[in-house]
């Protein structure tokens, strides 16, 4: 019995560090969402809408794939909608990031999207012009309003 | 005094005053008892009642409660409600604050530049300048040998129309070899030149059509256009691309005045590759009256960070004598056909082009290429080389470099290099092979 014992307690420590690091990681998860304005009615699968978000974003693309000019919206420097953005919608890092706007300043003297930190004022954007679109952080939604809608849905460590 | 009354005198008087007493009171009693017990029946009536009112005091207060418990939640709604609308106007006034502190950084008490009629206007630029060491068979040369100023301005006319200008102020010295042979003396010969670099105005009719005219680099490879040495890992571009004051054209001219549409559509790996065009024709850098065309097609396969293009022009070359020691190219037409291939992605960076082109008038053809992997260490530290062959048709030989290098961006517009090249020449033309090593210094300031 003792012996039993014993070996339960080999198992049950590493499988209690395992349930404490898994719950960890899925409670420290923040869930994220792409808004854009309720008029655009694009919609694809979520690895299209990905690379079509990112290549608008990066102004690799102007327009979305039904012809409305697109209005990219960033958050600001730091913040966690900005970095949760960066890392899985983007896949890239903050230097790959400001590579990439020195190489489009050098080839069409084009700038970065403009930041902005207030939700509400993103949610004012997104409702006011047809092609906008920005990331959110769900939990600091509360109710969305009626001239946005969520593209798509994304959780972010 | 003696007692006037016998001991049984007394008791016998005690004994009928008691049985009278007993006679007297008995009406007394029955009435007390009435008494109490019509007490009884009001202090039962009163309890009751006193039940009845403690019932109703409950049943109220059971309502009282209900009603504070209501409005206390009405209150507390409210009261998160102001919370929240206080915190979003926190939050936007911030937004703002930050807004005017950031203007007034920028503008402080001088007078806002606006364009005459533009939505945007943005100004910025670059300086780049480098510090040369070229050590070759005769002989070690050094010098400050680049300070170049670019400006670049964009403009967005409205939704459709855009435009953007470069402006080079330049005093720059190619390493330059002063025996016979170009190969063994190396040396700096400055020269100083205000050039426009770029000049072009774009119509965005959609993502898949795009027309732009004016002066625009040529839109061949991947170096060429990405030109400017902001973003380059080395600022000597390759041999083929590199042209004394951009007058040169080895293999195609650097930059085209003339008209080109370029566009991009989605296909293929689930809708995420992308497939890219340019069609063009103008003329080349140093002729009005001869004229280019060539295209570029590139495909991006999906989100795996490879490029594959190819490029194809055609033209004639500029029709004046070329400096000595540099090709022959006497009117001649060419052909050029090309391929690129750029693989970009997390820590690994590889761009390669390969051009051959085919000359007339029996003039020899040209062929160059590179490769150039690079590996980001930190996202300030990149390690680089590049392997680069040039036949630029001449009869002196090829010319072979190996470069290997190290950026360091300590900020992300402020990139400082330091590398090495060897440049191994060719025997040819009555010369023999000879070697020249090269160390530079340089950095470029983005703003």
């Amino acid at each position: 019995m003792k012996h039993i014992t014993h070996n339960g307690l080999h198992l049950l420590l590493p499988a209690l560090v395992l349930f404490t690091f898994l719950f960890g990681q899925i409670a420290e998860a923040a869930d994220f969402a792409v808004i854009v304005n309720a008029g655009n009615d694009y919609q694809a699968a979520e690895t299209e809408m990905k690379t079509t978000v990112k290549r608008l974003f990066l102004k690799e693309a102007g327009s979305w794939p039904n012809n409305i000019d697109a209005e990219p919206i960033d958050r600001a420097q730091g913040s966690a909608e900005q970095q949760a953005f960066m890392s899985q919608v983007l896949n890239l890092d903050a230097a790959a990031l400001a590579r990439h706007w020195m190489a489009v300043k050098q080839k069409t003297g084009q700038t970065a999207p403009r930041e902005v930190s207030a939700g509400s004022i993103v949610l004012k954007l997104i409702g006011s012009k047809k092609g906008a679109f920005a990331v959110v952080d769900t939990a600091s939604l509360g109710g969305l309003p009626g001239n946005a809608r969520i593209l798509f849905q994304f959780s972010a460590p | 005094m003696k007692h006037p009354y016998t001991k049984a005198q007394l008791s016998s008087g005690a004994l009928s005053l008691l049985i009278t007493g007993v006679i007297l009171t008995q009406p007394v009693l029955a009435e007390d008892t009435n008494r109490i017990l019509e007490l009884e029946r009001k202090l039962e009536r009163s309890l009751q009642a006193v039940e009845r009112l403690t019932q109703r005091v409950q049943e109220l207060e059971t309502v009282d409660n209900t009603h504070n418990s209501a409005a206390s939640a009405a209150k507390n709604q409210a009261s998160d409600d102001l919370t929240r609308k206080l915190a979003e106007h926190e939050e936007r006034l911030a937004g703002v604050e930050n807004t005017v502190f950031e203007i007034d950084d920028k503008v402080g008490s001088r007078t806002i530049v606006s364009a005459f009629d533009a939505m945007e206007l943005t100004l910025g630029g670059f300086l780049d300048t480098s510090y040369t060491v070229a050590d070759g068979e005769d002989g070690t040369s050094a010098s400050f040998n680049r300070q170049w100023l670019g400006l670049l301005i964009g403009v967005k006319l409205n939704e459709s129309w855009s435009a953007f200008l470069g402006q080079a102020f330049v005093r720059k010295s190619e390493v330059e070899y002063d025996d016979p042979g170009r190969r063994r003396d190396p040396t700096f010969d400055r020269q100083s030149e205000s050039r426009l670099m770029l000049a072009w105005a774009n119509y965005h009719y959609s993502d898949e059509l795009n027309i732009r005219v004016g002066r625009f680099v040529t839109p061949h490879g991947i170096i060429n256009i990405e030109h400017f040495p902001a973003v380059l890992l080395s600022p000597e571009q390759p041999l083929f691309l590199r042209t004394p004051l951009f007058e040169q054209d080895i293999i195609f001219s650097n930059f085209t005045d003339g008209a080109q549409f370029h566009g991009q559509t989605s296909f293929g790996f689930g809708n995420t590759g992308k497939f890219q065009y340019t069609a063009y024709v103008g003329n080349n850098e140093l002729s009005s009256t001869k004229h280019i065309y060539g295209t570029r097609l590139a495909y991006t396969f999906g989100e795996s960070g490879f490029t594959l293009g190819g490029n194809f022009s055609k033209g004639e070359r500029r029709n004046e004598p070329a400096a000595p020691g540099t090709p022959n190219n006497l009117g001649q037409n060419y052909t050029v056909l090309g391929v690129d291939a750029l693989y970009d992605k997390g820590s690994f960076l590889v761009k390669s082009e390969y051009y051959k082109t085919m000359e007339d008038n029996g003039a020899r053809n040209r062929e160059a290429y590179y490769i150039q992997p690079a590996w980001r260490i930190t996202p300030q530290w990149t390690a680089f080389y590049r392997y680069d062959f040039l036949d630029d048709g001449n009869n002196f030989g090829d010319v072979e470099e190996h470069v290997a290098g190290l950026n360091y961006l300590p900020y992300t517009n402020i990139r400082l290099r330091a590398f090495y090249t060897r440049r191994l020449f060719e025997s040819g033309g009555g010369f023999g092979s000879a070697d020249a090593n090269i160390y530079q210094l340089s950095g470029t300031f983005s703003f």
